[in-house]
């Protein structure tokens, strides 16, 4: 009796091993565009929280720079547009997402550094924006000086606390996972004012009257996509990369460029 | 395979060490309370009056049966537009214990629940208040049988404390999510994380070991 009990026992957990084994995603052997043409679609992370560049508009379709930019690579690489699935990325999480293989490619309003150059590889910038700071219209804070001891909030992961913790030292930083989480905790009175790249301010301020847009920039932000680091993914980069190259010399990014800019950022 | 890189862990140190006696000071403080919270809603639901009853029922069914990170964007997000702005250490203080102290009185009820209902009868007769009857008699003799699932309750405050994290309070959780993003380092800075708390949860497992031989009553407990 044991043993038939032991052997019905060996049995199931064969069962299960085997059950498990399918969950685990397959490795990408063979080079990542071969596979991307194979399945048809780029798996592309963008972000669904950052006006004007990566957001869900009223009628809860993805929309933005972003996504039309990884659409025209997508025509171009793949040859339809639609072929492309959207993943929600954020500042804190694109990196990881590369890496990790979830997605091919990163289009999420991200800043080429050289830290982050170390870990992923980026094409050449498509956009540049500058860092800036956004407070209540009837803010005491005028200018970068008056920032001096006050609450600011950023976005983890971005390369917004770097830059205004060297410039203002003695400021306090509130530290948030994602866009949403961040202007929430302005509009309720949790920081002082906000720092992150213009270009998404002037997204937030599309909606929102009572804030506004502080003349300094803090920085140059030039905006690269992002690939995993990889001799198999090297391929499906140097196919982005020319596309991209396509894209900057037809005149298509200034038409994008316009579409998304234009309506926002008042310069 | 995969280049583990233990100097950005050893770098970063004595930032993690702040955020330990952040995440310590959280959850202590919510220990605290949430165990007098407990021991209040306990007794009013075995001893109280009826309305007291309906009370403490209703308290540990609603915060019982809802995320505690629901209840935390509550404190956080919704009480400042009705005009109650707590800063974000005590929100998440009082979530913690609040939390925390309806799933104590759980505990302490069913201790108090094994203990015979005869001793209570007999200490009423005796001539002892209801709360004289709690406390001298019955919770002593409870107590002592909850002490393992009180304390997986401590270790629950301080694992849950990391959820404070989301609301930009800088404990042990924050500083290691902000290491591994600012880094890339992923796996050193989770893993160092997974580390410390197991360190600090470590410490209340064995000391509830070492309660739990001082207490055993001889003669009930089975041995085993």
């Amino acid at each position: 009796m044991i043993i038939y009990k032991k052997i019905t026992l060996i049995l199931i957990i064969c069962l299960i091993m085997t059950s498990l084994t399918g969950c685990i995603k397959k490795m990408a052997d063979e080079n990542l565009l071969k596979t991307v043409r194979e399945r048809g679609k780029i798996i592309a992370g963008v972000k669904f929280d950052a006006k004007p560049f990566g957001f869900i508009d009223q009628d809860q379709k993805l929309k933005g720079f972003d996504v039309d930019l990884i659409r025209e690579i997508a025509k171009r690489v793949l040859g339809d547009e639609n072929a492309v699935e959207f993943q929600q990325v954020t500042s804190s999480n694109r990196i990881f997402s590369l890496i990790s293989g979830n997605v091919d490619m990163v289009a999420a309003t991200m800043t080429i550094t050289s830290p982050r150059q170390k870990v992923i590889d980026f094409s050449r910038p498509y956009y540049v924006a500058g860092q800036a700071i956004m407070v209540a219209k009837d803010s005491s804070v005028k200018t970068l000086k008056d920032l001096s001891g006050r609450r600011v909030i950023i976005v983890l992961g971005s390369t917004s606390e770097i830059n205004i913790k060297q410039m203002v030292p003695s400021v306090k930083i509130l530290g948030f996972r994602t866009y949403t989480d961040a202007f929430e905790a302005l509009k309720s009175g949790r920081g002082d004012v906000l720092t992150t790249d213009d270009t998404i301010i002037y997204g937030f301020l599309s909606e929102n009257s009572k804030y506004k847009i502080l003349k300094d920039r803090l920085t140059l932000e030039p905006y690269g996509l992002g690939f995993k680091k990889a001799e198999k993914t090297q391929s499906f980069q140097d196919a982005v990369d020319s596309a991209l190259e396509q894209i900057m010399q037809d005149g298509t990014m200034a038409k994008i460029q316009r579409k998304w800019t234009a309506d926002f950022i008042k310069k | 395979m995969y280049n583990f890189d233990t100097a950005v862990i050893i770098e970063s140190i004595p930032n993690l060490i702040d955020g330990v006696k952040m995440t310590l000071f959280i959850s202590v403080i919510s220990s605290i309370c949430a165990f007098i919270i407990g021991l209040i809603i306990v007794f009013s639901r075995t001893m109280g009056l009826k309305y007291l009853k309906f009370f403490a029922v209703c308290y540990v069914e609603i915060i019982r049966n809802t995320p505690l990170l629901v209840q935390l964007y509550i404190m956080y997000k919704a009480l400042p537009s009705l005009g109650i702005m707590l800063s974000p250490i005590s929100c998440g203080i009082l979530s913690l214990s609040l939390y925390a102290g309806a799933f104590i009185s759980e505990v302490l009820r069913s201790g108090i629940h094994s203990v015979a209902n005869e001793q209570f009868e007999s200490s009423t007769s005796l001539g002892l208040s209801k709360f004289q009857a709690f406390t001298l008699i019955i919770f002593p003799q409870a107590i002592r049988i909850v002490i393992p699932p009180l304390s997986s309750q401590f270790i629950n405050i301080i694992k849950n404390s990391s959820l404070v994290s989301f609301i930009a309070v800088t404990d042990l959780f924050y500083r290691i999510y902000k290491g591994a993003v600012d880094d890339f380092r992923f796996v050193e800075f989770f893993l160092a994380g997974a580390f410390i708390y197991m360190m600090l949860t470590g410490v209340i497992a064995l000391f509830s070991n070492i309660l739990e031989n001082v207490f055993r009553l001889r003669g009930r407990t089975a041995k085993i």
